[in-house]
């Protein structure tokens, strides 16, 4: 009797061993197939930089918004019988193949957390900068500063969460809703009030005269 | 016998079981919602604005021992703008002698760098044997790769002289209309910029 339950448990150990290894087996080639396939150390080829376009330009920064903002899209599945039946796609793709192990309800989701810059000042190639000479006082006039340029890299966009297959044109429609989130967040800061009195103290430095000076923001 | 020691074994170890199954199921990272931001007051005159095209092309052969290759093409286009910082100008960079004015302006520099996710457009794609499709986050390394190419190609094209010489124009004209009847400006070397 004893030895009928050592054996059982021998054979029960034994049983559990070779599901392990063949779970561990698993594992590992699922990672040495996704680094054989990661193009990391691939280097791009090199391709020519054309220059399509040279414009003279007029604008003056004075005022410089870093901003981090995440940008997160989150597709659920719509019921039991829907995460089903697609949770097992997962299993048909070596790239979500770990997915499958995970019984979560999100059928997809793509995160990501993009870092961009906002510069804030006047265009000053438009009609309303004019410098006078009114009596005694000089009077410059200067459009009302504005948003010039809103950028957003590659280098500074890191993918957080990447769950199931997604496009590129649903990443680059991302980046652009951080792009809008950032600049919002640079209008509730009120910042195109705020690049004024940078602008102003330019403006004294560059004119450097003894004269009373107006400076008059033209909307 | 064995039906009874079968139950009793999972009767002892399901709880460590299930316990094993929610640890490695509840796999969702968290999302950290970060918010930082800095608002600084520069002074940079933005004068000349360069468009710039490149073909991101990747030929990923793989391994020895994968079969297949991937292959991806994307263009896109960078916006970038050069000026001078007005900000760094000294007072004694600006000498007033009567009606004439000579003035030592700074090194003409990168003001901004955009490369713009509508002008990005994946041109092609193409993976063969056992290879996997390119994921969002290998996707956005060769563009970060591209970027790299076109910020150091780029040192080579004459964004600086423009700039330097465009805010040289701008200078002139804006202590011209100040009064000033003669206005020197000096740029700075191409060796002395950063």
């Amino acid at each position: 009797m004893e030895n009928k339950r050592i054996k059982e448990i021998k054979t029960l150990v034994i049983r559990l061993g070779a599901l392990a290894a063949i779970i561990i087996g698993v594992i590992i080639i699922v990672k040495l197939v996704k680094t054989a396939n990661s193009p990391s150390d691939t280097p791009i080829d090199d391709t020519p930089l054309r220059v399509e376009q040279i414009k003279a330009i007029l604008e003056l920064n004075t005022i410089r918004f870093r901003d981090e903002v995440v940008a997160d899209s989150v597709e659920l599945y719509s019921d039991a019988g829907d995460q089903g039946l697609n949770h097992f796609n997962k299993l048909t793709d070596f790239n979500t193949i770990d997915e499958f192990f995970k019984t979560s309800p999100i059928k997809r989701r793509l995160t990501l957390v993009v870092k961009g810059e906002l510069l804030y000042g006047v265009n000053l190639k438009t009609s309303d900068f004019d410098i006078n000479n009114e009596g005694d006082t000089l009077i410059i006039k200067l459009p009302e500063p504005e948003l010039l340029s809103a950028t957003v890299n590659p280098s500074n966009t890191d993918v957080f969460v990447e769950n199931g297959v997604w496009s590129d044109y649903a990443r680059r429609k991302m980046m652009l809703k951080a792009k809008k989130k950032m600049i919002q967040n640079g209008e509730d800061l009120h910042l195109p009030l705020k690049a004024k009195e940078p602008l102003e103290k330019i403006i004294k430095q560059l004119v450097k005269s003894d004269k009373p000076m107006k400076i008059i923001f033209i909307k | 016998m064995p039906g009874s020691f079968y139950r009793l074994i999972m009767k002892r170890y399901f709880p460590i079981l299930f316990l094993f199954f929610l640890l490695f199921s509840c796999g969702e990272d968290e999302v950290k919602k970060t918010e930082i931001f800095e608002i600084r007051q520069i002074g940079t005159l933005s004068t000349t604005e360069y468009t710039l095209g490149k073909i991101v092309k990747l030929d990923d052969e793989g391994e020895w021992y994968t079969f297949g290759d991937r292959k991806m093409l994307i263009s896109c286009k960078a916006k970038v703008k050069a000026g001078v910082d007005l900000s760094k100008i000294k007072d004694e960079d600006i000498k007033i002698n009567g009606k004439k004015i000579e003035i030592s302006l700074p090194a003409a520099e990168i003001t901004s760098f955009d490369m713009d996710p509508k002008l990005m457009k994946t041109e092609m794609v193409e993976v063969t044997g056992f290879r996997f499709q390119f994921t969002q986050e290998e996707t956005n390394a060769i563009l970060k790769k591209g970027e790299t190419a076109i910020r150091k190609e780029m040192k080579d094209l004459n964004i600086l002289d423009d700039a330097e010489k465009n805010a040289t124009i701008f200078i002139k004209d804006f202590y011209k209309q100040l009064g000033f009847e003669e206005v020197i400006v000096h740029g700075k070397q191409e060796d002395k910029r950063d």
